[in-house]
């Protein structure tokens, strides 16, 4: 499974996602510039966290009209795999892969720390290897990570299952519902607001967002495999 | 363009003295270095590069007291950032800087563009920035304008540390009515590089081109030189426009492409400077006189925001995100491809010129034209005055405070919700201090601490500064500031290598205060050798003064250490119940300039006692080889408050509780701040090693308990306490007076 880590201007936790599948995970990984226009031999792709274009006029806002926008869209069209985190995330709401949008916390401020999550999901491409329910502990990094969609789509995320990460004790942003990542419907699409990418080795303090990678790894393999 | 004055006007007005030159300086100029009246712009232009800030004419004299080399600096003082060897070829690259003065008057902007000067030091040396540190000291918190302001500082911090990618990984921050009305704002930045790839700010080789990158310039940040090198007088606002506005996304950009070239072309550059204090005018004048060369720039090409911009302003501007590089002649469009795949500007402005001659086009006129190093190497160095401060005279004809407690547990609740000792999570949850996956150790401990990728080290860094002791004692002062910081370094495990500093004092034109400066330096000094960490790099600030009242003098030191093993890092708390506590140096009567002297009598007063350095080093070393041998589970360093206050540290945020054996002390003891002292925890079976180590050194002090009590032992009182309550308290203190409305 050959995976592709898009690199928009601004984009920092690149490398983080980089190293997390390339040094921890074994897996078959490649910087893509967001000057890219095709995705060809990609099997998945991953948008990181960051600040693309500054955040100017708002996170993700100008990213999702980069030039590799077009090519992310495809691919997940096709099905396969987009994984987004924090700012990847923002660019997936504004991009349309994801219902909702992402607002400035209630707080007004940034905020970093490590906090405990729900997987309320675990029959995703990206949690088989959680239990359902399951309590994981995972950083976050943002200013803005409001979760917002109306009723209606709120309800619709809930009825279809889309929600995967759910905060569990407090919310630290102002998320509705306390929703900190969610799928497409079909379920190929995965943005949220943690770091997975920064729990993966125990000297850096956690390893509880390791296996969502592996869960990819795995579930994508059988996949391209079938 | 017509010159804003003629020279003779110049020599008559006078308007230079505006800008921190004085009339002897200018006649020095005129008479004895150019021969002729300097014009317009050529004033404006000594006027920026003689300031202090550029030139360090005050503080040369007695910066030379400062040891900087051994045999692992690469690069001390001179260059953006000191470089260090840390083996495999690679070094740490670091430097700290101030910005008081712009966040003085503009907290959000002049704290943002502090990081963002530092990390371009950082950078313009070939090194990637791997993290920041800061030292902030402000006013009192009971004050409003004082809570915007850390607010301002805060945010400026994060937003621009944020956006880079850069963690913020320690830092320190008080709070003291002197600096209410001219804060401190210390940014360090760390960078980790190939020691093959190390630059400089070097400008040679005759047809070479001098390369423009980065940003536009605009009327923002002129005199931003002259600007710190000032006191504050009523009216700051007048000075908003000597505050420069940052762009860290323009930031991120710059550092990408600029590492792309040194990383991947070092063949075309010939150096790399940062366009900081001074802008256009200091960069490009100090590269030249390195590279003992002459320069000639078109100051049409400069890229500018702004129509009408005259050369002075287009000199001296201090816009941010911009470096100036020398690039060997034809490879100007290889140079530019990579910095228009980053959407910069690329300019070639002008050439390395035969000679020695500093020459400026503008406006199809030369608009100055004087030797280099008159701008660089001339400057008049200035012998200060110095008179030992009458209040150290007085201090010493009075007996110290000692303090009378009554109810122990009602003292120290009370010392943990002071604002220089609560938890300072409100300041740090701002900060990312995550991104790029290698923090090992983040805020809230000793040091922090970042893994060096691809190997098994791992660097250890911190900021400290302690005002109030170099206030009651320069030179003891000086010396305990760079204890704090090695003790810290060493709590995490680490061996300490270098430092890097800020020395922040008042107007140093008063012989008092120019007196601190050199016996502040000369303490910290000592301690440097004893140690064995050079000043690698650094800046100074003076005129810290409000309406005529100096801050304390605060020298901060920056200190980074070595890992050899990331698997020896040792946390600042403990681990598991039933290890064994002990108390690592000896404790004293030291309550003149303590945070619990400040608490209970409002001020800071008395006489420091002075210590036997070499011994505390003798048994630091020995504490690190323990640690480096995995006998320490945990190592919490002493400072404010004293072991009270680093009894309750070591457990919060954990399970567990002490029970603490300190009958050794006393009620006042147990608050009493002798530097060099640790809190360490070691487990039952390493215990004797440990102690055979240590020898006299470390009292055994009781154990870790598995309860979460602070069931505490003095020889004068017995103390319970639950840590639940303990930490509450001490948590919720800050984010309690931020949010206070009067």
């Amino acid at each position: 499974m050959k995976i592709a880590v898009i690199q928009f201007p601004g984009s920092n936790c690149d490398i983080d996602l980089y190293s997390a599948l390339h040094d921890v995970c074994n897996a078959d990984v490649e910087y893509v510039s967001h000057k890219a226009t095709s995705l060809d031999g990609f099997d998945a792709v991953m948008l990181p966290g960051g600040f693309s274009y500054g955040d100017y006029l708002r996170a993700g806002a100008i990213a999702r009209f980069a030039n590799v926008m077009p090519a992310v869209i495809k691919l997940a069209n096709e099905g396969k795999p987009v994984f987004g985190t924090c700012n990847g995330f923002q660019i997936l709401t504004e991009a349309g892969l994801l219902p909702g949008a992402l607002k400035k916390n209630d707080s007004q401020k940034f905020v970093c720390e490590t906090v405990p999550l729900e997987v309320v999901n675990n029959n995703t491409l990206f949690t088989t290897q959680y239990q359902a329910h399951e309590r994981i502990a995972l950083p976050i990094a943002h200013g803005e990570g409001s979760y917002y969609a109306d009723e209606k789509i709120l309800d619709e995320l809930e009825a279809n299952h889309q929600v995967v990460f759910r905060y569990a004790s407090e919310n630290p942003n102002g998320s509705l519902r306390n929703i900190a990542g969610i799928v497409n419907k079909r379920g190929n699409v995965l943005g949220m607001m943690p770091h997975p990418e920064r729990a993966v080795e125990a000297l850096l303090g956690s390893t509880d967002g390791l296996r969502l990678f592996k869960s990819l790894l795995e579930n994508g393999t059988v996949k391209t495999e079938a | 363009m017509k010159q804003a004055m003629t020279p003779e006007e110049i020599k008559e007005k006078k308007p230079y003295l505006d800008w921190s030159l004085s009339e002897k300086e200018y006649d020095y100029i005129s008479e004895k270095l150019l021969h002729r009246l300097p014009n317009y712009t050529e004033t404006g232009l000594y006027s920026a590069m003689w300031s202090e800030h550029c030139s360090y004419k005050k503080s040369k004299p007695v910066l030379r007291l400062f040891p900087n080399k051994n045999d692992r600096v690469l690069q001390g003082p001179g260059e953006g950032a000191g470089v260090v060897d840390i083996d495999d070829g690679q070094a740490v690259v670091f430097k700290a800087e101030s910005h008081n003065h712009p966040s003085t008057v503009e907290p959000y902007q002049g704290a943002a563009t502090g990081v963002g000067g530092i990390l371009r030091d950082i950078f313009s040396m070939g090194a990637r920035p791997i993290a920041s540190l800061d030292s902030l000291h402000f006013g009192e918190l009971s004050d409003a304008e004082t809570r915007m302001k850390v607010d301002g500082v805060v945010r400026g911090i994060g937003d621009y540390g944020n956006c880079m990618g850069i963690p913020t990984v320690a830092g320190e921050t008080t709070f003291d009515p002197c600096y209410k009305g001219n804060l401190l704002v210390n940014a360090m930045s760390v960078g980790l590089m190939d020691q093959k790839n190390q630059q400089e700010g070097n400008a040679s080789g005759v047809g070479n081109a001098v390369m423009y990158v980065g940003a536009k310039t605009g009327r923002d940040g002129i005199h931003g030189a002259t600007f710190a090198s000032a006191d504050f007088g009523s009216g700051n606002e007048s000075q908003h426009s000597a505050v420069q506005v940052g762009d860290p996304f323009m930031e991120k950009l710059l550092m990408e492409a600029c590492l792309e070239l040194i990383q991947d072309h070092a063949e075309w550059l010939v150096g790399i400077q940062d366009m900081g204090a001074a802008g256009i005018v200091s960069s490009s004048a100090e590269m030249a006189s390195e590279g003992n060369s002459g320069m000639d720039l078109d100051l049409d090409l400069v890229p500018q925001r702004e129509p009408g911009m005259s050369a002075y302003e287009i000199m001296l501007s201090e816009s941010q995100e911009r470096m100036l590089l020398c690039v060997k002649k034809g490879h100007e469009e290889d140079v530019k491809k990579i910095f228009d795949y980053y959407d910069l500007e690329v300019v070639t402005i002008g050439r390395i010129t035969e000679g020695h001659q500093y020459v400026l086009h503008h406006d199809g006129q030369v608009v100055c034209d004087i030797p280099v190093s008159t701008l660089t190497d001339d400057v008049l160095e200035v012998e200060s005055e110095e008179k030992k401060p009458q209040r150290l005279i007085d201090a010493e004809k009075t007996a110290n405070w000692v303090p009378e407690i009554d109810d122990v547990a009602a003292v120290y609740q009370e010392l943990l919700t002071q604002p220089t000792i609560a938890d300072k999570s409100w300041i740090t949850r701002q900060y990312d201090s995550q991104v790029r996956t290698s923090t090992v150790v983040g805020p809230g401990s000793d040091a922090g601490v970042i893994r060096v990728r691809g190997t098994k080290k791992a660097l250890s860094m911190t900021t400290d500064g302690n005002g109030r002791l170099v206030y009651l004692n320069p030179y003891v002062g000086g010396k305990i500031a760079l204890v704090e910081a090695a003790s810290n370094i060493i709590a995490s495990g680490a061996l300490p290598l270098a430092i890097t500093d800020c020395l922040n004092y008042g107007d140093p034109t008063d012989p008092e205060i120019f007196w601190e400066l050199h016996h502040s330096i000369e303490g910290m000094a000592e301690a440097c050798r004893v140690f064995d960490t050079p000043v690698i790099s650094g800046n100074v600030s003076l005129y810290n003064e409000n309406n005529g009242s100096a801050i304390y003098p605060t020298p901060m030191v920056g200190m980074v250490g070595l890992i050899k093993d990331a698997k020896y890092v040792i946390p600042s708390r403990v681990q598991h119940a039933g290890d064994k506590l002990y108390l690592v140096g000896k404790t004293g009567d030291d309550y003149a300039g303590s945070e619990l002297q400040k608490m209970m009598t409002g001020e800071i007063a008395g006489t420091l006692a002075d210590f036997d350095l070499e011994h505390v080093h003798d048994y630091l070393s020995r504490l690190l080889k323990a640690e480096q041998s995995g006998l320490v589970a945990s190592d919490h360093d002493l400072s404010e408050g004293g072991l009270a206050v680093a009894a309750a540290e070591t457990v919060f945020k954990t399970e567990l509780g002490l029970n603490a054996d300190f009958r050794a002390l006393d009620k006042k003891q147990f608050f009493s701040e002798t530097p060099g002292r640790m809190l360490v925890s070691v487990a039952p079976e390493n215990a004797a090693a440990f102690e055979e180590i240590m020898q006299d050194d470390a009292m055994p002090a009781g154990e870790v308990a598995a309860t979460q009590w602070l069931e505490i032992h003095l020889a004068d009182a017995e103390l319970n306490l639950p840590v639940a309550q303990m930490q509450k308290l001490w948590e919720e203190a800050l984010p309690c007076a931020m949010k206070s409305k009067d």
